[in-house]
Parts: C-alpha cells; structure tokens; sequence
C-alpha cells in the first residue's frame, strides 16, 4: 500500500512539475505580464519618449545627411561639399524614378509604419481606461489625452509627408474587424480639420483632467511626464500652438474655416516659454541611438548653404557683431580663413574651387582639424554633432512669432501686434534660445571657446539686429517678399532641429527661395512635393492603397499647398 | 605538426580501448563454506569483490544449499561454482549481480549434450563483382550472437550445429539467409539492392527497421556516397541530387554559411516559422537556425547551424525521412521532414582496424559575371573627361557612376595618383578581387570490436582557406568516439561522443553596395587595391580622392575584410549515451540520453579608423552564445511472433522529453579605442551611458521544452503484409498552456505483392499507404502577449510597450494531415532496375502565422491560426545497372521530384496575404493568396494597350502601371533532383554526378543593377550601329532626332554631335489624341538601361526577375584502389587514390552573370553580393591498416 501511495505522490508531483514546467517555459523572462501592475503611466512614457515623434531618429539623420541628397539636401539645410566627384549628383533633377531625389530616410526608415505602430500605446491605454471605473479611470483619462495629443501631432506630420493617410479607421487594430485591420485612406484635409477639432478640445480639458488626478496620480504623472514634469500648462500651450500652427498651415487653401478658429487659438493657453525637454540621460553623440549620432557619422554632409548663410552673413565673410546676425557663430563654424563661408549649389562654380585644393576635415571628433582644414562652414559642432545636452524640441516661442507674423500679415487674425514686431520678436527669442542652447553642450570647452561657445552678445545689440531684421521684413515688397524674409528667418531658426517642419513650409509657402541647382551646364530646380508611401502599404493594405496609387510619386501636392502656387507659372517662378 | 598530433591521438585512443578491454573479473576470493544458505555465500562474495545481488525474494525460497570451498578464485569461477545446482541463473550488471530465472536454453544445460558439437565458421562476403563487403551484419538466425565483417569482408562465427541459419545483412545489399552446413568455411556472396526492399534503414528514433516493411518514403544516403567526390567542409554540400524531393542550397556565404535544406517543399506562412528539417544525430537533436548574409547572429555573417560542424568522414549514413507519417515519431520537431545522421561505429571492423585519409582541396573561384570591355565610365560616348594640371589640360581617367562613356581607346590618362596610364578596359579587375583558396583535411581512425562490443573513435584536422582573403579562413578539429559494448546479455550500453573545435575568421560579409555601383572597367585593382589605406595603413577618405563611388564602395569592403577582424570560436559537443535492456527475448527498453551542447564566443577586433589627428573609430566587442538541447528518452519494445511464426508484433512505448535552451551575452566597446592594435574593453575610449546602454548590455536568453508521449505498433504478416499504427502525444511549451497538448496519429500499410503473386522479370513488388496527422507548436514565445518594460535610469519613470502584433486569442498547435502512397519494385537479375514512386498530398492547417495587416492599424500582424495550405508532389528514384561485366560495373540513379502548392483558405474576410518583400524597398512581393501557390511573386507589370503591347513614356521609355500588380513567378522550385553514374572497372571507380533544378525564381540584384550601370556584356546591345544602335542628333528642344551613322551633324545638332546608341523600343506610344500608336520615340540606349538601376525604385521591372534552372555538374571523381598485392606488400589493407571534382560547371542556366546558388542565404530567392561561385578540386589519399 505504501508503494502506490508513494507512486502516487511521485506520479502528481512529476505531472505538476512538468505543467508548471511548461507554463513556466511558455513566457519571455524578460517580458512583463499584463495584469501585475499598473501599465497606463509607462505606456505614455514611452510614446512620449519614443524616436520618430519628438525625439529624432538616429537611422533616419544617417540616411538624411549621407547622400545630399534627401529633404535636407533638397530644401538647402544642409548638404555635401559638392563637387562634381560625386557623380550621383547628375541625377539630381529626378524626381521620377528614385534616382534623385532620396526619400530613404522616411521610407526607407519606416517612418509611416512606425508613426502608426508606436502609437499602439494609445489604443492599449484606451483598453485598460475602458476596463476601469472611478477615480482609476479618472487616473487614465488624463495619460489617454495626452497620448491622443501626440496621436493627432503625429498624423498631422504624415499628411504634411504623404497628404492623404488612414486615419479615422486607423490605430484600432485591436478592436478587431477587417476596417480597422486594413484601414481606408482619408481625405488629408478632413483629417487636417478631425486633428484641429481633437486639439481644441483638448486644449479645453487637459486642466481639468489634470486637476481630477488624485494624489498618487498625480505624483505618478509628474515623475512620469519626462518632458514637462506634470506641468499640464505646458502640454495645454503646446496643443494650442500646435492648433494654431495647423490653422495657418490649412489657410492657404481653407480660410474662411481657418480665421475664427485662429482667432479663438489666439485665446487661448499658448508657450510662454521655449517648449523644449532633456532627456535623462547624457547623450553619446558617438554611439548611441539618438539623432546626433547621425548627424556626427555625416559631418561631411552637414555644410551650411548660402540659402541660411547668406541671410546671416553680410559684408565681410567674417562675423561682424552688429553687422551680422549674432546666431551666425553658435549655428556655424568659421572656416580654415577664419571667416564663415557656405557651400553652392552651384556645382559648376564650386568644382574648380573644391579642384582647386579646398578641402576639409570631414569629422566632428576633432575640432583644431576642423578649423584648420575647412574651405567651408560646417554647422557648430559644439551645438549639434556633439551636443551631448541637446534638448528634445517640441515648441519655441520664436516659431509661435513667425506664425503670428504669418498671421498679422496675412490678416487671419488678431494678435495685437504688427507682423514686423513679430519678427523683431521672433529673431530675439531665437538669438536666445540658440545662445542657451549652444550653452548647453560641454564639448572641448577650454579648447577652442572661442569659436566653439561665443559669448553672447548684449541685449542691445540683439535688439539691434532684431530690429534690422524687421526694418528689412517692414520694407520688404508686397506679402511675397515679406514672406520671403519670414521663412529665412524660420530656416534660421529651425534649421537642422526640426527639418521636416521646413520642408512643409517651404512647399506650402515656396519660400525662401532656394539655389538652383547648376551641373555640367545644366541648371535645375526641382522641387519634390512629397515621400512615397512605404512599399509595406502596397503589400499589406492593396486594396485600400489602390486609391491613392495614381499619388504615390514625389510631384503630388499636398493638400495644403495653395492653389495659386500648384497650378500655372506661379511653380517656376518660385526662384 | 599534423603526423606527430596523429601519432599522440592513436596512442591516446588505443589506450583508452585497451582499458575497456582489459576490464575484468579478476578479484581474488576465498570462500569455504558448507550446506550455507545462499544468502550468506552472497554476502561473503559482497564482502570480497564489492559486488551486490539483486534478487526477488520468491527465487531465494526455491535455493538451495551451498557447498563452495575456493582460494584465490576469480568472481566467475566461484558464480560458476555457487549456481551450478541452482534453480535460477545469474547476470553481472555494472556492479551489481542480478538473479533471474533459467531461461530454457539455461535449462538445457543440463539437458543430454547436442548431438553435434559447437563449431568455428569462417569466410568472406563479397558482392557479385567478388569484392569483399565489409561491415556485413551476420547472425544465428532467432539469436542475438553474430557480429560484422572486417575490412576483408571476412566473418567468423560459432554455430551450435549444420543446421543453423545464418543471416547476412548489410545496407544496400539483399539479405540472405545460408544453412551452416558441415563445413567450416562459409563464402558469401551478397547482391546489391541499391534501393532494395531487404536492407535496414534507421527509421525515427533511431530504430532500425526492413526496408520492405516500411510504408512510407525514406531516402538513404551512405556515408561513402558523400565523400565519393572528395570530402567536403560537411556532408551537406556533397548532398546535392542524392535524394528525391529533398532540395539543397548553398548560398552566397560559401561553404562556411548556412545550408538549406528542404524537404518536400516545406513552406510556412509565418516567416519566423522554421521551415528547415530536425536534424538527429545518433539519437541527439541538434540545435538549429535559419542563416543569412546580413542576419542578426554574433556580427551579422551567415554563422549556419550546428549542422556545419558535421564531418563527412564520420558519417556512416543519413536517411532523411520525408512525409508525415515517417516522422510522427519526432513530434512537433519534425513537422518538416528528419535528416537522421548515424556516425560511424566500430561494429564494421572486425579485431582492430585502422583508417588514414588526407586530403588536399584547390578552392577556386568560378566567375559567372559577363562584364563589358568596349567602353568605360562616362554618360555617353562624348563624355571623354579632363582636368586642367598646371594650366594644361589633362585626359584623365574617368569619374562617373554609369559606363555610357567613350569606347576604351588607348590614350594616356592620368589617375588620381597623378601618374599615367592607358585608357582600357581592365577585364580581370573583379576577378582579382578574389584568390585561390584551399582546403586540406587529415582523418584518422582507428576501430575494433569482437563479441563484447565495437569501439571507434577518429580524429579529423581541417583547414580551409577562404577565396576572399587570406584573412578569411576556418580551423576546425574533430574527435568523434563511439562505443558500444554488450556488458550481458540483459544490458548494452553504447556511448557516442563527438567534439568539434572550430574557429573562423573573416566570413563573407554582405557586400551589396559594390553591386549597386560595380567594377568599373576603367581601373585596375592592382592600382586601387592599396589605395583603400592611406600612408600609415589607415582607412583613407576616399570621397576625397576624385575616383568613383565604386572605387570608395570596394575601399570599404576591403578595409572591412582586410583589416578587421571577426572572429567566431566555437566548442560543439553532440554526445549521447544509450542502454538497452532485454528483459526477455521479446521485451526489451531503450533509454537514451542526448545532448548538442554550443559554445560559440564572438569577437571583432575593429581597426581605428585614423591616428591623425586623433585616434578615432576602432572598436572592441565579444560576445558568448550558449545553445544546448537535451533530449531524455525510454522505450519499452516488445517483439515478438505471434500465431505461429507468420504473424509477427513489434510494439513500443515510452516518454520523450527535450529541452531547448539558448543564451547570448554581449557588450561592445563605446566611443572608439584609444589605443590602436589593442582590442581590451580596457582600451574603450567613450563613457557608458544609458544612451550606449545596449551595445553594453547585450543579453537575450529563451527555452522551449517538449514532453511526448509514444507509442507504435507494428504487425506484419509473413513478409507480405505490414501495418502501422503510430501516436504521440505532445505537450509543447511554445504553445499557451490551456492548448499545449495535442495527439496525433499515424497509419501505414504495405503490401508486398510478390510474396502472393510472381511476375516474370520482377524480383519484388511493393505498394505503400502512409496517412498521418501531425501537429505543431511555433518558435519560441511566439504565443506570447507581453510587454516591454523598462526603468529610465536616474528617474522615477517607467516606460512600457505594447506587443507589435495582435493576437486575438489562445494559440492552437497548428497541423499537418500527409497522405502518401508509394511504390517499390525490383526487376531482372541481380535487381537490374529498382524503382521507388511516392506521392504525397499533404494540407498544412491552422497554421500558426502573422498575417500581415496593414501597420496603420497600429500593429504589423495578426497572430492567429489561419490558413489550408495545399502541397503535392511526386517523387521518383531508379537505379539501374545497365552493364554488368566480370570487370565492368555501370550504376546509375536518378532522384527527381516535383511539387507544387496552394493556398486553399486564409482566414475569414482576408483573401490575401503578405509574406515578404521581395527586395528592400521595392513593391515587389512574395505572397500566399487565396487560391494561389504559395510564395507567388507580385510585382507592378508594365504599362500596356489592350492588346498586351507595351507603353512607353515621352522619353521612349517602358513606364511600369504602379495600379496593377500581376503575378510574375514563384519562388518555389517545381522539379529538381539528381543523375548520378558510377563506372567500376577493376580498380578504377569513376563517378559522374549532375544536379537539376527547375522553378524557384530570383531577384538578382547583379543582373538589375549592373545591367542599369551599363557592365554586363549584354548592355553592349544598341549602343553603337554594329549592336543594332540607331544614329540620331540631339536638337536645340533636347528631342531626339532620327539620323544616319556616317552622315556629320546637321547644323541644329547640339554640340555638332551624332550619337549611335539609339533604341525605339517595341511598343506603343500615346499620339496627341490620347490614342495609343506605334512607338517611334528615339530614346538613348543609356536611358533605357538606367530604368532598371534605381537607387530608390519602388518597383522594378517585372523582366528583372529569372527563373533559377539549372543543370550543374555537380561532382566527377576518379578512384583508383591499389592492387592488393601491392598494398599487401606495404602491410596495408587497402590503399585508394582520389581525384575529385565537385561544383565544375553548368550545362545550362537560365540566370544570367551569378552562380545558380548566389542566394543570401535563408531567403534562396535573393541575391545581392559579389562572390563568385566556387569550384573546387581534389586530391586524396585513403589507407586502410
């Protein structure tokens, strides 16, 4: 009897221990199990965190940068020395079959994918709300908002890439049906005017949400808001001027909807400070996985054109305090003449001098070689290739003075001041935010701060210039030539920190205007209007993708490109 | 070096076998003990020698009294002495002494003595051609006594009278059963069965059955089959045609990469899903991986499998078992096929035997790439390049990226070296990218068995030198030990141990950029080859030299392989241990432990990039891959006639358990070295931070485990009639607990016909009926529906991420259902012709897949259980033997297969699905929709009429219709096999063998991209009036003007040029109404080529694409055996002298400019590196002592 009772128990102990053994075996160590704690504040952490929203993508920079001849290279933000030894430059006014113009970084770097796949946590936060009741729900209400924000910021992103998108079906795989599997396109205006509706009413009842936290909530929220550290105001300014941003953006081609709704954003909560965030910890400029890094592999590419040059650098070639925009010796760095000089897009003009033995050291890993070698300005390398502080950027206050100039200018709406003023504004909230940003970076300090880190100029001396500025802003001919001095100045100030936000605004408003470009005698402007969808979209959503196959080129318009400028002479005569 | 290794590993082996032997019962007792109950004289033996007894109680009860006085006596005199009166008998297990029952032969001893004494037979078996067999199975028939022949075919064994039967068996002979007679010598002949229906074949689990009561497919490869044509760096690349239905693919990465294997077409429509065979190894399940140029492993190099390390010269066979049924045995593990790989053992020798062979192999590259030579860099003819040197202008060689330029014509030009050469093509500047490579192998092997057991073990040194670079090499040594020995007649234990230590450096890496921008005739690679270093040997900025991006494109595949260094190091140990019990004559249990045990460190030694002006790049990493599958089973086996001797059982049933387990710790320097030549983490020069995190910390680790159950069944009538009845039940831990168990089962019938009915002319007729319903579990974790999480450091944050795919419920096993039907038959004398036929149909259900949805649902892929899909084939092998002479032997087999599939259902709503893309970045797609085969290629077609006619742009130029998508071709190969002959004529042996494959198409970047480039031969077409060129002139609009050749420009021509390379495609153009007409559009012959060369094409065009045919000469190899009376003289055995040749040369192929097996890797339908093919000769030498 003892026997059986023995193999009894060595029989159920084996057959659990294989079961458990199984179970066990079944699940990733090194994945977490839903159900063991709460998962909505991480959810939003990491959307807010991820790269591709805010934060900008290493992968994509590499590409970007590498062969001149992506959005940076084509909106003149930056580019190669060029010269006529990079033979893939002679295709460089195809904008049919993919030889020329290169949109690898978006394509190429899952961008379209990934604005919808990282955005799967908006839809799980939906889940785990909707599981919820009480004062739990109330907790998650206020992190579905915020992630519906960075929902609606990053489709309006796409439409300005692609025009139209899914959308209104999209972001709900797991609610399950073939609709939400394989969602339909949208009309990119109906989807421009569903994020503007989404943003006013969050913008309207973020506060309160925030305010209806309880306590543990809300301490959890300001340990996990990394960007603004539970300062819901913040988010609420950045809703609204993200609004007011799309606002002017569509009032090219919808005015009469565009006015009061600008105007009621005017009212609203908007940045008084620059809207920027660190990361939590210190950037590897050299190695790690943020965009820098593909800034700092490129260095070679990230010569400043004369498209921004010029606009900061008058008279001598050298920075001149008071003659110059003072933002020209934080954003560049002076050449090997000791003076700031930018590369053409004039190849047949800059082959022979290039030929001619101008050179450069084409790293950013050693700044006496820099300065000793370079024919041509490169961007500082102390701000960006090795910053190793550069803050995430989502808002500044000299982006929301452009858009009032806009604004002021163009008549859409009240912001009680003149669009001049808002210039002389912009161009001082600039000159500060790039001091302070420049200040932020530690690197080779003691080196060669001279060039490295200048010392900011005095307050007069910035209103001075400011001033200058708005003086040539004021004097400058009709609507198009003030346009003109306001996106230089929007390129000046974005420049490589928010490049995709230039190329929008350089194809809605053709402004600035760019430098042809000149090969073997021929001169070329093109001017690709768009990226192609991702080839994942023709394989795994055909039927829908068929819609807007006959689009899917580099020379469709997005919506918001005015009319004027899409049809007739108005194209050519954009230079 | 090598001999003296050798002299050191034979003593070493030989004394390790001399121990075994030397093993025995020689303890001294003295015992002296009087009408004793047993039990104490059991003590005092105890007491003496250590050695316990087992016994039952109710045996004790039945002793008798012992009288026993012995001194200095050995264990088996005073056992003899202590049993002799008793009831029972005993068995001596390890230590211990077990009672048992006298069985009746026991019983019989004390029966009247055998009317006949127990007598010696000696003799040889040979085949029909009166060469000795060695390795001949011969028994008592209805005993376990009998053995193997030696090397000289020759046989010894005890026979109780004349009329035992004794048996002869051996694989690919039939067997034949002969009376002892009176005599003492006994001469064997045994006739050769190639396929034949008599021979044993290793079935699932390693147990060996009759060929005749199979009912299903199983293919047998002998080891000498594939080291025929020179051994090669493992078995699999000599496998190529040698069994129908199983395709082999060796990719780009050479010898040293991942081997495909697939069986029967094996697909799946998850990617990740594994879709190779399980491959056993003497009972142990090897861990396995899909491998590809560019894939995730160590630093991303094809690594392959565990399977690389095989070597050839242990092999004793393989048998791939193909269908469902064949491998119901293995489970969830074996859904696509078992490739069961048996290593040599010491049961073919007789006494001690002793085996040398060298070999010394030229590993040549086979340049399949077809370059122009007629013109050099430039966008047209006219483009003739200058620079302006001191104020002269200078010709200077060319920088551009196309070769459109002016035809080569001999003037000086200067190079960016400023020094002066001729302008002309260089024809063997990609050819000298590569080398000659060689490889040498040395085995040796020493084997001995008698009665109590066989022993072998082998030691085998092999070099290889890749034709990359001398920096690209592997080393590999292998210790291969197998031993059985027969303790009793209750128990055997058999131990098999192979080590493998290998280390590689350099594998190919991915080299596509080099094809994206090619070879440019214009320069000689002896003058780039050292321009990639600058002149303190570090890597130069080659953007600033003025050469082409093709030349800075091959400096950085150079610099990589020339002065980095990736290094793998491996220890593989794949051992097992085995015991058999027989209980009784009929039960008997089989336990077996198995384990694959890989230890794989990687490491890359990065050179700094510079020193001046400051030491920058370089980099340090190393990395430790642990992989390990165990596998635990018992068997217990009954065996047994039943009614009489007609109807025959033969069951068993037991438990399985395997475990799979892997682990991988990485870190990589950050930030660069600051010290060149040092590669220590010592040496890094940035600072870890949480942005560097992952290079630092670098971990992954995962398990599955399988528990099964099993159980077979066979009864067989006669030899005639044999049914199968087969199960197992798996509990699988890839699968969500509440599905993880699942049961199935199989069946199989076989009928041997000609043992009712005779039919003139055939030996034997066999029909076969196999069904079976296997399931399947998925890769590790993919039943999973976690999050990531983690802590961002130096915060109170936390960040957690949602699972990529949606999986709307619990995960099913996912299942197989196989029928097949088969036959075998033999005709004519001495089976002239042998023919094996199988069918299969098999529907592959609920599998387990991502079905890719569109990602703007905010997730890639559903994970779900989906699909039907149908496969079929039919498989055919002959062998004949159209000659036969007293010195002339002619063989000849062919293995082919073909196979084709559908997709009958996907998932409800959802007809189509999405499996890869074809090429990166491109609309080109591999996919498996509703009512298709699987793995149809859809890619954009060209714009066209009605009536099918091409449409071509303004330009003159095919425009591709990106709103409709057609199918182009499949990836999957419909036919392929084998032809080998092999001519024996006294002591030569010629071998011919040839491979075919048909179907299974490719995207050859090489093809597209150098054709766009303008370097293949065949761009040569249209570009001047001797190619078919038209001659127009370019007017002041930039139109192209209709011209003659030998006529000067009109006075609008632009430049006053005339140009020759016109083309007006056929096709049709849209006139001004819209309507489409004739085309009449003069478009430059460079305009037509660069369509198909785009950097960023979404989609290219659907003629890109080409069918991979082929037929290869696979192998030739010539043997020659030393006459005996010389080997005799040299106290050899046998001495054989080879000369191979294997991968030699295409008698056709239908893709051009690459080798037919060009492929990445795991994906066989791409191709985008710059390796040629390779070609290999040999020349060996084998010795037996």
């Amino acid at each position: 009897m003892k026997k059986v009772l023995l193999l009894i128990i060595i029989a159920v102990t084996t057959v659990s221990s294989c079961k458990k053994d199984l179970e066990d075996r079944y699940y990733n160590p090194d994945q977490l199990r839903g159900g063991t704690s709460d998962i909505v504040p991480g959810l939003f952490t990491q959307l807010l965190t991820t790269n591709k929203i805010f934060v900008q993508d290493y992968g994509e920079w590499f590409y970007l940068l590498s062969g001149g001849t992506s959005i940076t290279g084509y909106e003149q933000v930056c580019n190669r020395y060029i010269s006529y030894r990079y033979d893939w430059f002679s295709t460089y006014n195809d904008l049919t079959t993919g030889n020329g113009f290169d949109d690898y970084p978006i394509t190429g770097q899952s961008y379209f994918e990934s604005s919808y796949t990282r955005l799967k946590n908006w839809e799980t936060i939906k889940e785990e709300m909707d599981k919820r009741s009480g004062q739990d729900k109330t907790d998650a209400e206020l992190y579905f908002k915020l992630a519906t924000l960075i929902k609606v910021y990053q489709a309006a992103k796409l439409v300005d890439l692609f025009n139209s998108i899914p959308y209104s079906d999209a972001f709900q795989g797991s609610s399950g049906g073939t609709e939400h599997y394989f969602p339909a396109y949208d009309d990119p205006k109906a989807i421009y005017q569903s994020v503007i509706a989404d943003l006013g009413e969050l913008v309207n009842t973020l506060e309160a949400s925030y305010n209806q936290l309880s306590e543990v909530g809300k301490s959890t929220f300001r340990a996990q808001d990394v960007a603004f550290k539970g300062d819901i105001i913040k988010w609420v300014a950045f809703a609204n001027a993200t609004r007011l941003k799309l606002l002017v953006r569509i009032s090219g081609v919808e005015e009469a909807y565009a006015k009061p709704l600008i105007t009621e954003a005017l009212g609203k909560p908007l940045p008084t400070t620059d809207l920027t965030w660190q990361l939590w910890y210190t950037i590897d400029p050299t190695g790690g996985g943020f965009w820098l890094r593909g800034l700092y592999e490129t260095t070679y590419a990230a010569f400043v054109p004369g498209i921004i040059m010029k606009r900061m650098n008058y008279g001598a070639s050298t920075y001149d305090e008071g003659e110059d925009d003072p933002r020209l010796p934080v954003l560049a760095l002076p050449t090997k003449y000791n003076d700031y000089r930018a590369i053409s897009y004039n190849i047949d003009e800059q082959t022979p001098i290039y030929d001619g033995g101008d050179r450069y050291y084409p790293y950013a890993d050693d700044i006496r070689s820099s300065l000793e070698q370079n024919a041509k300005s490169m961007y500082n390398h102390a701000t960006f290739q090795q910053n190793a502080q550069m803050p995430i950027y989502m808002f500044s206050l000299a982006e929301l003075d452009l858009l009032k100039a806009e604004i002021a200018l163009k008549g859409l709406g009240a912001t009680g001041k003149t669009a001049g003023e808002h210039i002389r504004d912009a161009v001082s909230h600039s000159v500060d935010f790039w001091y302070w940003l420049n200040q932020l970076s530690v690197y080779e300090r003691g080196t060669a701060d001279a060039v490295l880190y200048p010392a900011k100029p005095s307050a007069g001396v910035i209103s001075g210039w400011a001033d200058k500025v708005g003086a040539r802003f004021d004097a400058a001919a009709g609507a198009d030539g003030k346009m003109e001095i306001l996106m230089q100045q929007k390129y000046i100030h974005l420049n490589l920190l928010h490049p995709y936000e230039l190329w929008a605004e350089l194809r809605r408003t053709r402004h600035p205007k760019l430098e042809p470009f000149t090969w073997r005698g021929n001169v070329w402007k093109p001017m690709p209007e768009r990226v192609r969808y991702p080839t994942s979209e023709q394989s795994a959503n055909p039927d829908n993708f068929r819609a807007v196959a006959d689009q899917n080129n580099l020379t469709s318009h997005i919506f918001w490109v005015p009319r004027c400028l899409t049809h007739g002479g108005a194209l050519l005569e954009r230079l | 070096m090598q001999l003296k290794f050798y002299k050191i590993t034979i003593v070493l082996l030989t004394i390790t076998c001399l121990q075994v032997s030397a093993k025995s019962l020689s303890q001294q007792i003295t015992l002296s003990q009087k009408r004793s109950p047993i039990i104490k004289v059991f003590d005092e033996i105890k007491k003496q020698t250590g050695y316990r007894f087992w016994y039952e109680d109710k045996l004790i009860a039945r002793s008798k009294p012992v009288d026993i006085s012995v001194e200095n006596a050995s264990l088996e005199q005073v056992l003899e002495l202590v049993f002799r009166n008793q009831p029972f008998t005993y068995e001596i297990i390890g230590k211990v002494i077990a009672l048992k029952e006298k069985t009746e032969r026991a019983e019989s001893i004390n029966a009247p003595p055998a009317p006949e004494q127990d007598k010696r037979i000696t003799g040889v078996v040979k085949d029909t051609l009166g060469n000795p067999i060695p390795g001949v199975s011969y028994s008592i028939k209805g005993t376990r006594m009998g053995g193997a022949t030696d090397a000289n075919g020759r046989f010894s064994i005890t026979v109780p009278d004349n009329n035992a039967i004794l048996v002869f068996s051996s694989v690919g002979f039939q067997s034949r059963e002969i009376s002892a007679g009176s005599g003492t010598v006994l001469d064997v002949i045994l006739t050769a069965s190639a396929t034949g229906l008599s021979d044993v074949v290793v079935t699932a689990l390693g147990i060996k059955r009759n060929r005749a009561s199979l009912g299903y497919a199983i293919s047998t490869i002998r080891g000498e089959e594939l080291t025929k044509a020179g051994a090669t760096m493992n078995p699999f690349l000599a496998l190529y045609g040698k069994a129908s239905g199983v395709g082999v693919n060796v990719g780009a990465a050479g010898p040293q990469g991942g081997i495909r294997i697939n069986i029967r077409g094996a697909a799946s429509m998850n990617p990740d899903q594994n879709t190779r065979p399980l491959f056993v190894v003497d009972g142990v399940i090897l861990a396995d991986r899909r491998t590809s140029i560019g894939g995730n492993v160590g630093a991303g190099f094809d690594y392959g499998a565990g399977i690389n390390d095989i070597n050839a010269a242990d092999i004793e066979s393989i048998e791939i078992l193909k269908g469902a049924k064949a491998t119901v045995l293995y489970g969830s593990d074996a859904a696509n096929g078992v490739v069961l790989i048996t290593t040599k053992s010491g049961r073919n020798t007789r006494g001690f035997g002793m085996t040398g062979s060298y070999q010394y192999t030229v590993e040549q590259p086979a340049n399949y790439l077809k370059l122009q030579n007629t013109y050099g860099l430039g966008a047209n003819i006219y483009d003739t390049a200058y620079a302006t040197i001191n104020g002269q202008r200078t010709r200077v060689v060319p920088n551009y990226r196309y070769n459109f330029g002016p035809e080569f014509d001999g003037a000086d030009v200067m190079m960016y070296d400023s020094s002066f050469v001729k302008n002309m093509a260089h024809p063997d500047n990609y050819r000298d990218l590569f080398q000659t490579g060689f490889s040498s192998t040395a085995n040796v092997a020493i084997a001995g068995s008698n009665e109590k057991g066989a022993l072998r073990a082998s030691y085998t040194n092999y070099y290889y030198k890749d034709i990359i670079s001398d920096n690209s090499w592997q080393k590999r040594n292998t210790f291969s030990f197998n031993g059985s020995i027969k303790a009793s007649e209750l128990a055997t234990f058999e131990v098999v141990s192979n080590i493998y230590n290998v280390s590689s450096q350099n594998r190919r890496g991915m080299n596509s950029q080099s094809i994206a921008w090619g070879f440019p005739r214009d320069y000689s690679f002896d003058k780039v080859w050292t321009l990639y270093t600058d002149e303190l040997g570090y890597k130069r900025d080659l953007s600033n030299m003025g050469v082409p991006q093709a030349v800075n494109e091959l400096g950085t595949y150079l610099w990589e392989l020339e002065k980095n260094r990736y290094r793998d190091e491996k220890v593989h140990f794949i051992t097992s241990a085995k015991v058999t019990l027989n209980f009784t004559k009929y039960l008997f249990l089989v336990g077996q432990a198995g384990l694959d045990y890989d230890n794989t460190t990687y490491k890359s030694e990065k050179s700094v990039d510079r020193i001046l002006p400051a030491i920058a790049g370089g980099s340090f990493s190393a990395a430790k891959e642990n992989t390990t599958v165990q596998t635990y089973q018992a068997l217990l086996n009954f065996d047994k006639n039943l009614a009489g001797e007609d109807l025959h059982l033969y069951a068993f049933a037991g438990g399985i358990y395997r475990l799979r387990s892997s682990e991988y710790l990485g870190s990589s320097t950050v930030g660069g070295l600051t010290y060149p030549d040092w590669y220590s983490f010592a040496n890094e020069a940035g600072t870890l931070s949480a942005d560097n995190l992952s290079q630092v910390r670098n971990y992954n680790r995962g398990s599955d485990v399988l528990y099964s159950a099993v159980a077979s069944a066979t009864l067989s009538w006669r030899n005639e009639l044999y049914l199968e009845l087969q199960g197992r039940q798996d509990w699988n831990s890839t699968l969500p607990p509440e599905n993880n168990s699942y049961f199935y089962p199989g069946a199989s019938i076989t009928w041997n016909y000609t043992e009712r009915f005779s039919i003139p002319k055939m030996n034997r007729g066999q029909v076969r009926f196999a069904w079976a319903d296997v399931g399947n579990g998925t890769t590790r974790y993919f039943a999973n529906n976690l999050y990531s999480f983690n802590r961002l450091p130096g915060t109170d944050a936390v960040s957690v991420q949602p699972p990529g795919n949606i999986l709307p419920g619990a995960l099913k096993p996912e299942r197989k259902r196989e029928f097949e039907i088969g036959i075998n038959n033999t005709f004519f004398r001495n089976n002239r012709i042998v023919l094996d036929v199988s069918y299969y149909r098999n529907n592959i259900y609920d599998q387990i897949m991502n079905l890719a949805i569109s990602p703007t649902s905010g997730s890639n892929a559903l994970k779900i259980n989906a699909g039907n899909v149908r496969n079929w084939g039919l498989e055919v092998a002959i062998t004949g033997t159209p000659v036969v002479t007293k010195d002339l032997r002619w063989d000849i087999t062919v293995n082919s297969a073909r196979q084709g599939s559908k997709v009958i259902k996907l998932y409800p709503g959802i007809t189509q699905n999405f499996l890869y893309n074809l090429i990166n970045g491109s609309a080109a797609a591999v996919r498996a929709d509703q009512g298709k085969p699987y793995g149809q290629i859809v890619m954009n077609d060209y714009q066209r009429d009605d009536a099918g006619n091409r449409v071509v742009n303004e330009n003159g130029i095919y425009i591709l219709n990106s709103q409709s998508y057609i199918d182009v071709a499949n990836i999957m190969p419909r036919f392929y096999g084998g032809i080998l002959s092999d001519l024996h004529y006294r002591s030569f042996d010629f071998r011919i063998g040839l491979d075919f494959k048909s179907g299974g198409t490719v995207f050859s970047y090489t093809n597209n991209r150098m054709f766009g480039l303008g370097q293949l031969e065949n761009t040569l077409q249209y570009r001047d009036e001797e190619h078919g060129g038209l001659a127009y002139y370019i007017d002041a609009n930039n139109r192209k003007i209709p011209w003659q050749h030998n006529q000067p420009a009109p006075a609008d021509a632009v430049g006053g040029r005339v140009y020759h390379d016109g083309v007006i495609l056929p096709g049709v153009k849209k006139d001004a109404n819209d309507k489409y007409v004739q085309n009449d559009i003069i478009a430059s012959a460079s305009d037509y080529y660069l369509s198909y060369v785009n950097d960023l094409a979404s989609s290219f065009p659907p003629d890109g694409l080409h069918k991979n045919n082929y037929v290869k000469v696979r192998e030739v190899a010539l043997a020659y055996t030393l006459p005996r009376a010389l080997t005799e003289r040299l106290r050899l055995q046998k001495a054989t002298i080879s000369l191979a040749g294997r991968n030699l040369f295409y008698i056709y192929k239908s893709i051009p400019n690459i080798d037919s097996e060009s492929a990445l890797g795991a994906d066989v339908y791409v191709e985008n590196t710059v390796y040629p093919g390779q070609r290999t000769y040999s020349l060996g030498v084998t010795v037996a002592f």
